[in-house]
C-alpha cells in the first residue's frame, strides 16, 4: 500500500535529520579538541521501487557514512613544519643558557679575566720589583683559570641536562610509537565496519606529536593505517608493529638508537628535524665549543708557561711554571690551575738574573695579549674566545629568525588543516536549524500520513 | 578560507603574543639604554664592542706607564741639570787651578771644593724614584758606592706608553756619570784626578783631567739629549692617548647603546598595534555569531 510505504518514507528522513544532529552535536561538543576533524553525515537517495503504472516510486533517503573532513596534504605540511620548528625551537633555550655563560658566566668572563691578567702583567712591569703587585698578577692568573674551569663546567653541566631531557623524551617517543600502532590496530579492526573517524583523529593527533619531536615522514596506507619512517628508510610504525628508540651513553654523549628487527641502528646523525634532531645539533655544537675551550686553555697555559720559564724571580732564578702544565689539549680548561708551588717572589718580572728592577720578563707576558698563535689558527687568546661568542652569538641570532619564520609557517599550515577540519559553530548552528527543520517537516509527514491513515481506517467502521 | 571556532581564538591570542614579545625587546632596550644585551642582539657589533673595550682598558694601563716614565724622565732630568751645574763650577775651579801664580794654601782650598761637588755629585747620581735608582740599570739600590766605584748594570727601564710603544723611561745605568768601562768617562775618577792634580801643583796631569772633564760634560748633555727626545716621544705618545680617550667611549657607545628616538618611535608602533588587535579580537571573540539571533 502507498500509504504505508509515505509513512517510512517519513521515517527516513526523521532518520536521516536525527543522525545528522547528533553528528552537529558531536561537532559542537568537539570544537575545541585538538585534532579532532569535523564530521558530516553522508546521505543520499534509497533506491526506488517500480511500481507498474506510475514508475519508480523513491523511497526517501539513506545515510550513507559519517565521514571526516580530511587533507592528506596539508597533513603531511602540517608535520613537516612541525618537525623544522622543533628543531630549531629546541635549541633556543641551550643556546641562550650557553650565550650568556660564554658573556657573562663568571664575573668578569673569561675574556675579562684573560685581559685582566695581562693588565696585571703590565701593571707589574711598571714596578717589576713590587710583591704586591706580584701578588696580583698571581690572583689575575688565578681567576684565569677559574673562569676557564668554571666556564667549562658549566658547559658540561648544560651538555648533561640535554641528555636527560633526551633519555624522557625517548621514552614518551616510545609511547607515542606505541599508541599509533596500537591505534593503527583497532582502525583496521574497526573499520571492517565503517570509517573509524575518532580513532583516525586520534591517531593523527599522536603522530602530530610525534612529528614535534622527529623528523617523521607519514605514509597513510588503503586500509587506513599509517607508516611512520625517519628519513634514511628507518621505520618506527609499520601497521600495527612498532619499533622503539633506545639512548646509549656514547662518547660523545647519549646516542638515540633505533631497536630494528636486524639489531640497533645509531639515528644521532641521522636526525635533522624534530625537537630531538635540534637537541642533539646544539649538543655537538656545545661538544665543539669545550674543544676549542680546551684549546684556548692549552695554548694559553703553555705559551704563558713559556714566556715565565725564561723570567726570573726575586730569588735569581728561573725556569719556573706559572700555570700546572697542562698534559693534553682534551681536558685541558677543566685541569685550569696556578702552580701551587710558585710563591710571590719566584714571579718571573726580569729577564736577566739578579736584575730586580727589570720588567722585561714582565712586560713579555702582557705582549703575549697581542701575539698570535699559530695554535689557535694565527689569532690572538682574545680573538679565539670572542670568535667563540661571535659565533654563538650568531648561531642565536639565526636560531631566533629562522625560529620566527618556521612558526608563521607552522601557523599557517595549521590555519589552513584547521580550515578544512576545524569545527565552524556558526556552520553548525546553521546545520543544527535545517536538521531541526527538517526533522519538524519529516514529523509532520509521519502526522499526515497517520491522520490519512486513520480516515481510511473509519471507512471501515 | 573557512574561519572555524579555533583560528577565530587562536589567530589573535598568537598575533597579540608577537607584538608583546617586540614591545618587550623595545622596553628593554629603553631601560637598560644598550642597543646589544646580548652577543645574538648583533653579533658582529658584539666582536668589535668587546675589541675596543679591551683596548681602552689598555689605553688606561698605557696612560698610567706614561705618567710613571714621565716623573722619573723629569727627576732624570732635574738631576742631571744639577749635575751639569755641579761640573760647571768644577770647570771654573779647574781653570782658576791651572793659574800658575795660586798659592799652596788657595790650591787645596780649591781641590777641596772639587772633592765636595764630588760628594754631591754622587748623591745626584745615586738619586732614587719609588725605591729604584736613577741612573744605575735593572739591578742596585745604590749604584755607586761610597768607593765610588759602579755597582750597577747598563739595564734601562722601558715602559709601554702606547699600543706597541716602548719607551726608555731612564737612562741606562751609568749613561751620565759613568759605568766603570773605559766606553764611558768616570766623573768620580776625574773630579778625583782634578783634586789630586791642583793639589799638587801638578801642571800635565792638570791638563789630561781638564780635558776628561770637557769630555764628562759632553757625556751629561748627551744624556740629557736623549731624556728630551724620550719626553718628546711621551708627549707624542700622549697626545695619542687623548685622542683615543676622547674617541673609543663614543665609538663604543655608537655600536653598543640604543637609539632612543627609533626604539621610542618602535615601542609606539608596536603599541598602536597592539591596541588595534586587541580591539578587534574582542570584537571578534564577544562578536555575534548565529547563536546569538537563533531563539
Amino acid at each position: 500500500m502507498t500509504l504505508s510505504r509515505a509513512f517510512f518514507t517519513g521515517a527516513s528522513g526523521l532518520r536521516a535529520s536525527q543522525i545528522g544532529m547528533a553528528t552537529v552535536g558531536h561537532n559542537i561538543a568537539n570544537a575545541d579538541t585538538e585534532g579532532y576533524s569535523r564530521q558530516r553525515a553522508r546521505v543520499s537517495v534509497m533506491d526506488a521501487v517500480y511500481l507498474g503504472r506510475p514508475g519508480y516510486l523513491g523511497q526517501g533517503a539513506r545515510v550513507d557514512a559519517v565521514q571526516r573532513a580530511h587533507d592528506a596534504f596539508l597533513e603531511r605540511q602540517v608535520l613537516r613544519d612541525r618537525s623544522q620548528l622543533g628543531f630549531s625551537a629546541s635549541q633556543t633555550h641551550t643556546l641562550r643558557a650557553a650565550e650568556r655563560l660564554f658573556s657573562e658566566g663568571t664575573q668578569p668572563d673569561l675574556g675579562g679575566s684573560m685581559g685582566a691578567f695581562f693588565d696585571a702583567a703590565r701593571e707589574l712591569s711598571l714596578s717589576p720589583s713590587s710583591l704586591g703587585h706580584r701578588q696580583e698578577l698571581l690572583a689575575a692568573a688565578g681567576r684565569v683559570a677559574r673562569a676557564f674551569t668554571t666556564l667549562d663546567g658549566d658547559v658540561a653541566t648544560l651538555s648533561a641536562g640535554i641528555d636527560a631531557d633526551l633519555n624522557g623524551r625517548i621514552e614518551d617517543i616510545n609511547a607515542l610509537i606505541e599508541r599509533v600502532a596500537g591505534l593503527n590496530a583497532r582502525i583496521a579492526s574497526d573499520e571492517a565496519v565503517a570509517d573509524a573517524n575518532d580513532l583516525r583523529d586520534q591517531r593523527d593527533e599522536a603522530v602530530r606529536l610525534l612529528a614535534d619531536q622527529l623528523p617523521i615522514q607519514a605514509i597513510y596506507g588503503e586500509t587506513g593505517q599509517v607508516t611512520l619512517q625517519i628519513e634514511g628508510g628507518f621505520t618506527l610504525v609499520q601497521g600495527d608493529r612498532a619499533r622503539a628508540l633506545a639512548g646509549v651513553a656514547g662518547p660523545a654523549g647519549l646516542e638515540v638508537h633505533l631497536i630494528g628487527e636486524h639489531g640497533p641502528s645509531d639515528l644521532t646523525d641521522r636526525l635533522h628535524g624534530g625537537e630531538v634532531g635540534g637537541l642533539l645539533a646544539v649538543r655537538q655544537r656545545l661538544n665543539d665549543e669545550r674543544d676549542a675551550l680546551d684549546a684556548l686553555a692549552f695554548s694559553f697555559a703553555a705559551e704563558v708557561n713559556a714566556v715565565h720559564q725564561a723570567g726570573f724571580g726575586l730569588d735569581g732564578l728561573n725556569g719556573r711554571d706559572l700555570f700546572i702544565a697542562p698534559a693534553a689539549v682534551a681536558g685541558a680548561a677543566s685541569q685550569m690551575g696556578v702552580d701551587p708551588a710558585l710563591t710571590t717572589a719566584q714571579v718571573g718580572a726580569a729577564a736577566v738574573g739578579g736584575a730586580p728592577h727589570d720588567n722585561a720578563n714582565a712586560q713579555a707576558l702582557a705582549d703575549l695579549e697581542r701575539a698570535t698563535h699559530a695554535a689557535l689558527a694565527g689569532r690572538t687568546f682574545a680573538d679565539q674566545f670572542t670568535d667563540q661568542i661571535h659565533g654563538l652569538g650568531r648561531l642565536m641570532a639565526d636560531n631566533l629568525s629562522a625560529q620566527a619564520q618556521l612558526e608563521v609557517r607552522r601557523d599557517q599550515s595549521e590555519a589552513l588543516r584547521e580550515s578544512v577540519a576545524g569545527v565552524s559553530v556558526d556552520e553548525e548552528m546553521v546545520d543544527l536549524t535545517r536538521f531541526q527543520k527538517h526533522f519538524e517537516a519529516s514529523t509532520r509527514v509521519i502526522q499526515t500520513v497517520d491522520q490519512m491513515l486513520d480516515e481510511v481506517l473509519s471507512l471501515v467502521r | 578560507m573557512r574561519l572555524t571556532e579555533r583560528i577565530r581564538y587562536q589567530r589573535p591570542a598568537q598575533q597579540i603574543e608577537r607584538l608583546r614579545n617586540r614591545a618587550e625587546r623595545a622596553n628593554e632596550q629603553l631601560v637598560s639604554g644598550a642597543r646589544v644585551l646580548r652577543p645574538s642582539d648583533d653579533p658582529g657589533a658584539t666582536l668589535r664592542i668587546r675589541a675596543l673595550e679591551r683596548r681602552y682598558a689598555r689605553l688606561e694601563q698605557h696612560e698610567r706607564g706614561a705618567d710613571v716614565a714621565e716623573a722619573r724622565l723629569l727627576r732624570s732630568d732635574a738631576s742631571l741639570s744639577e749635575a751639569h751645574d755641579t761640573l760647571g763650577r768644577v770647570h771654573e775651579l779647574t781653570i782658576q787651578g791651572l793659574n800658575a801664580s795660586l798659592s799652596p794654601q788657595d790650591a787645596e782650598n780649591i781641590a777641596l771644593e772639587i772633592e765636595g761637588l764630588r760628594d754631591h755629585l754622587l748623591s745626584l747620581a745615586n738619586t732614587r724614584v719609588e725605591g729604584r735608582a736613577l741612573f744605575g740599570g735593572d739591578g742596585a739600590a745604590t749604584p755607586y758606592d761610597a768607593a765610588l766605584g759602579f755597582q750597577g748594570d747598563t739595564g734601562a727601564l722601558r715602559l709601554e706608553v702606547g699600543e706597541g710603544l716602548r719607551l726608555e723611561a731612564s737612562l741606562p745605568g751609568g749613561a751620565a756619570f759613568g759605568d766603570g768601562t773605559p766606553a764611558t768617562v768616570d766623573l768620580f775618577a776625574n773630579l778625583n784626578d782634578l783634586a789630586a792634580a791642583i793639589r799638587g801643583r801638578l801642571e800635565g796631569p792638570m791638563q789630561d783631567a781638564f780635558e776628561v772633564l770637557e769630555a764628562g760634560q759632553e757625556q751629561l748633555n748627551t744624556a740629557r739629549g736623549r731624556l728630551g727626545i724620550a719626553l718628546e716621544t711621551l708627549g707624542q705618545a700622549r697626545a695619542v692617548n687623548e685622542a683615543l680617550r676622547a674617541r673609543l667611549p663614543s665609538e663604543i657607545s655608537d655600536l653598543k647603546d640604543a637609539d632612543f628616538t627609533a626604539v621610542v618611535a618602535d615601542l609606539s608602533l608596536t603599541d598602536n598595534a597592539l591596541q588595534a588587535t586587541l580591539a578587534t579580537s574582542s570584537r571578534l571573540m564577544s562578536g555575534a555569531t548565529l547563536l546569538d539571533f537563533l531563539r
